[in-house]
């Protein structure tokens, strides 16, 4: 039984092996000899006889393939070269096709692709960016077995955590717990170096290392030159590290040379270590053995806390009986107190604080987060864009189904160009990020090595997330686009089913959410700064610079003051041991009139002369200031409101005092609380006291004015007194910003990013908004020559957009107060969460989608009604 | 038969100016072809597409997928500003090789 549709599809079939010919050309030959066929029909032929002489028309195979193969090779400069030969004629043609496409709607596809680029090169420098945090300190051989002990007391009710540690322990821990193998303290100080040789190179380092004769055995810095391990064995040596040799003795070996530390002491040069990576938060330029500045009885004390201890395990396994065994060796030494100890990771260290808590941590999570969703935005514009652009297609998807491509054929076409364009913006994200380099270096202080690019854990990284993009992109419009009934999708272009609509709807609310939980956590962030910034510490904070104590000054100390005083910009000048508000030292073992056995408290310790008060202006509240009018005040105390509290003591002033066994005071005074503190750790007691052997600052306010004039004028002063030593001096507001510095930080990182975020959701409006606009040409065609005006139009065009921010508002507000209240809830002191700043990103979205939708609207309003209604 | 460098050389012409007076699809093109040569120009489908084809990519022509009321679906094409143009170009081409040979053939015997 002869069956002309059968026939018809082997002869398709056997013409689809062809390589030059196409879909659309066998269809045109296809439509062709069925005209052939009805005709010879008609005229009385049976269908066996009318397909052979129909089909015998296109004469032989060969032949008809090289026609059409000819003027495909025109398209290639007309030379005979067949690329199908480099490829399986498979998929080399779709790849043919698929570029073709790309050539073709070269506006869609510049969006489209740089909208992806954009979000991976933001996914990938924040993975980048944690996956360096997350590995910082971790270099070191004995990464996993280290750990620092780190203390926790009580105070009152409250339990408080710190890395400062006894002199002792790191000896304790070694000869008394058999599960530490090694144990070392290590002590910061600033240090004054200079030269025997060398008169005018004098040099304040502030990153010395005071190091036991185990420092250099228990962590990894390898060694240039000398042998840093045994030389910190021998009092009298030095270590350098290779930027700091060349400071001081350029391309010398500075083996053997001799510096002297704050003009008294000698050291030897006697090793040289590499320069400290930057992921390491142990940094320091110069080591000397702490033997060789600490005296022998201060080192085998238990009550002064100064440097950090890190024990050496046998196994990287944290015992409770070790850390009872630890605390076991303080509380003997120290029974008053209620001091255990607890130890923590070296891994953890960089990210969360000794009791714990996140800290860097915080932030990792978040820019994860960040990246997440930054990444989910560009997919989903990615998505929305060639679902679009696929719509314009329906009619080839239609013909093809038509001629008998499989519905594998035309997913697998999709797919195929989802993952071409995929590698495209994974080639330009590279681009970008190679070329963001110093950018990524300024807000992060991390400079991306191309070794980095190359490393496994990078590269699985950015091949997972483009793969997932590519799938996720490719996946949906593959398998819609060729499920279409053919016939359909001819007819009308694309069936706008509710089904599609809503999809594309519900990506882009989730998209414009997205933003506007980026914009408000960026406008929370920037508040919550703002209000720290200006919250008061309680003293004088502008204005008041402070400068380095030494042994010339001090002898000259009157004559310095006096005649700065001279000088009308300066207004104040006094002495203090820490600049306020950064004043860590305290003192135990306080006794007071009233005391119960068991009270302890901690006070913070602060210095001051007769005239610091006066210059940060501290105001008191009860009693008086220190005078020297009353030469007892040498021994005598001023508290703040908070300690008064804490000892519970009804009329303190004339009460006896006492910081120890020895010596008993009265307390003359009370001030008003201020910040000692940094804002973050609340107020604390303080005792404040005459102790010369504690004026390490200079403090000198000036008078609002010209800041460069008055220091010119200290710096002459300081010439005077004090000509060994270089004039350096810190404003204290400027020290203040150092310590916001991750909040700082954080917000440039979250402006940049929410940013970003928002231009690419604008570069997906863009492309949206215009293939609707395009959708709707015939409608728009026809109202205005019905007589609408151009405003009708757009607004036609827009209202649906208005719709959707709406409803991304009422989405996202509710994740943006959570996250934020969240992340308040870390500061003490925090800014009040109104509604004026979701308002503020709500319309900030709104005015940016319109805009952006607005440009294709009014173009579409602006266009010449017949040309849309010209092709019908 | 027509020789087939004549046919070859006479294509482009005419099938701009049949779609001149309308856009036409590939087997319809064949038909009136036929027609309006007696029969005597036969086009074959292997001839006709390439070079409709090529025309296209050479922008004298463009192409549209249209469906028939019976379901059927042909590729209709159509003249562009370019393609006027061309035609213009080949007109005045073979009006002067016609004037040439009229000129020289009125004075020899009709051929029929």
């Amino acid at each position: 039984m002869f069956e002309l549709e059968k026939a018809i599809r082997d002869w398709k079939k056997s013409l689809f092996r062809s390589q030059n010919m196409e879909e659309p050309d066998i269809a045109e030959l296809e439509s062709h000899i069925r005209d052939e066929i009805d005709r010879l029909l008609k005229e009385g032929l049976d269908e066996a006889t009318a397909f052979q002489k129909a089909v015998k028309d296109t004469e032989s195979f060969e032949s008809l393939e090289a026609e059409y193969g000819k003027v495909r090779r025109l398209r290639f400069y007309g030379s005979a070269w067949n690329p199908a030969r480099l490829l399986p004629a498979f998929a080399w043609s779709h790849l043919k096709i698929a570029v073709r496409k790309m050539k073709k709607q070269k506006a869609y596809s510049f969006i489209n692709t740089v909208g992806l680029a954009l979000g991976m090169t933001v996914s990938f420098l924040i993975f980048f960016w944690v996956h360096d945090e997350l590995g910082t300190n971790r270099f070191h051989e004995n990464a996993d077995l280290l750990f620092r002990v780190n203390k926790k007391y009580q105070i009152g009710s409250e339990t408080q955590y710190n890395s400062s540690t006894p002199y002792a322990l790191a000896r304790a821990a070694r000869e008394n717990c058999a599960e530490v193998i090694d144990a070392t303290g290590f002590q910061r100080i600033r240090a004054l170096i200079s030269f025997s040789d060398k008169e005018d190179s004098v040099f304040y380092e502030n990153r010395v290392c005071l190091v036991d004769s185990s420092f250099f055995k228990v962590f990894t810095f390898p060694s240039i030159e000398g042998d840093p391990e045994k030389a910190m064995a021998e009092p009298g040596a030095i270590v350098l590290t290779e930027s700091t040799a060349h400071k001081y003795f350029g391309t010398e070996d500075p083996l053997g040379k001799i510096l002297t530390l704050d003009h008294e002491k000698d050291f030897v040069v006697k090793g040289v270590i590499e320069d400290i990576p930057p992921d390491s938060d142990i940094r320091f330029d110069l080591f000397v053995p702490i033997s060789s500045m600490i005296d022998p009885e201060s080192l085998s004390s238990w009550g002064d806390h100064y440097p950090s201890t890190f024990v050496l395990l046998q196994d990287g396994s944290v015992s409770v009986e070790l850390e009872k065994k630890l605390s076991g060796l303080i509380q003997e030494q120290l029974p008053k107190e209620q001091i255990s100890l607890v130890l923590q990771p070296l891994g953890d260290i960089h990210l969360y604080s000794s009791d714990g808590s996140e800290e860097g941590m915080k932030f990792v999570r978040i820019f994860s987060i960040v990246a997440i969703f930054i990444l989910v935005i560009a997919c989903i514009n990615y998505i929305n864009l060639s679902t679009a652009r696929s719509e314009r297609r329906a009619k080839e998807v239609g013909l093809r189904k038509a001629v008998g491509a499989r519905r594998m054929q035309i997913a697998w076409q999709f797919f195929l160009e989802s993952v071409l364009f995929t590698l495209i913006a994974l080639g330009i994200s590279l681009l970008l990020i190679h070329m963001l380099g110093g950018v990524f270096h300024d807000l992060t202080g991390k400079t991306i090595a191309f070794t980095d690019l190359l490393s496994p854990g990078f590269l699985l990284g950015i091949l997972l997330i483009t793969v997932f993009t590519g799938l996720a992109a490719g996946v949906y419009p593959a398998l819609v686009m060729s499920s279409f009934k053919p016939v359909r999708a001819l007819r009308n272009g694309f069936d706008r089913a509710g089904k599609k609509a809503s999809f594309r709807k519900t990506l882009v609310v989730i998209q414009v959410s997205l933003s506007i939980i980026l914009l408000v956590g960026m406008g929370g962030i920037e508040k919550q700064l703002r209000y720290i910034r200006a919250r008061d510490h309680g003293f004088n904070k502008h204005g008041v610079l402070f400068m380095r104590m030494n042994g010339e000054l001090q002898k000259n100390y009157e004559a310095f003051r006096n005649e700065l005083l001279q000088n009308p910009d300066v207004a104040a000048v006094a002495r203090t041991f820490q600049p306020p508000g950064e004043m860590s030292a305290i003192t135990r073992g306080i006794r007071w009139q009233g005391m119960e056995p068991g009270d302890s408290v901690a006070f913070g310790y602060i210095p001051v002369d007769y005239d610091t008060l006066d210059l940060l202006g501290i105001k008191i509240v009860q009693g008086r200031k220190f005078s020297r009018e009353f030469p007892a005040d040498e021994s005598n105390f001023i508290l703040n409101e908070k300690a008064i509290e804490a000892m519970n003591l009804k009329d303190p002033i004339g009460k006896p005092f006492s910081l120890n066994e020895d010596s008993t005071g009265t307390i003359i005074g009370v001030v008003k609380d201020f910040h000692s503190l940094p804002l973050n750790f609340g107020l604390e007691p303080v005792v404040l006291l005459l102790d010369a052997d504690f004026y390490s600052l200079v403090l000198i306010r000036i008078r609002p004015g010209d800041r460069r004039e008055a220091i010119s004028g200290i710096e002459a002063a300081w010439k005077k007194f004090s000509t060994g030593f270089p004039f350096e001096y810190h404003f204290l507001d400027e020290l203040f910003e150092l310590d916001y510095g991750p909040e700082i930080l954080a917000g440039k990182i979250f402006r940049t990013l929410a940013l970003i975020a928002i231009f690419i959701s604008c570069l997906g409006l863009l492309g949206l908004s215009a293939f609707l606009a395009e959708q709707k040409t015939k409608e728009i065609g026809i109202r205005k020559t019905l007589g609408a005006s151009a405003l009708r139009v757009v607004l036609l065009l827009t209202k649906q957009f208005f719709l959707w921010v709406l409803l991304a508002n009422v989405i996202a507000w509710p994740i943006a107060y959570f996250a934020l209240r969240n992340w308040l809830n870390n500061y003490p002191f925090r800014m009040t969460l109104g509604l004026p700043l979701f308002l503020l990103a709500a319309a900030a979205a709104l005015v940016v989608t319109m805009f952006t939708v607005s440009f294709q609207a009014v173009k579409a309003a602006l266009a010449n009604p017949a040309d849309s209604l010209r092709y019908e | 038969m027509i020789e087939k460098a004549l046919v070859a050389a006479s294509t482009k012409p005419i099938i701009l100016s049949i779609l001149i007076r309308g856009e036409d699809y590939g087997y319809q093109i064949i038909q009136k072809v036929k027609d309006i040569s007696g029969g005597s120009l036969e086009w074959s489908d292997k001839m006709l597409y390439p070079v409709l084809h090529r025309m296209e990519k050479e922008g004298f022509l463009v192409s549209q997928w249209k469906m028939s009321d019976g379901g059927r679906l042909r590729r209709y094409y159509r003249i562009t500003e370019k393609g006027h143009r061309e035609l213009d170009f080949e007109r005045r081409q073979w009006q002067s090789v016609t004037k040439a040979l009229d000129t020289l053939w009125k004075p020899l015997p009709s051929l029929d």
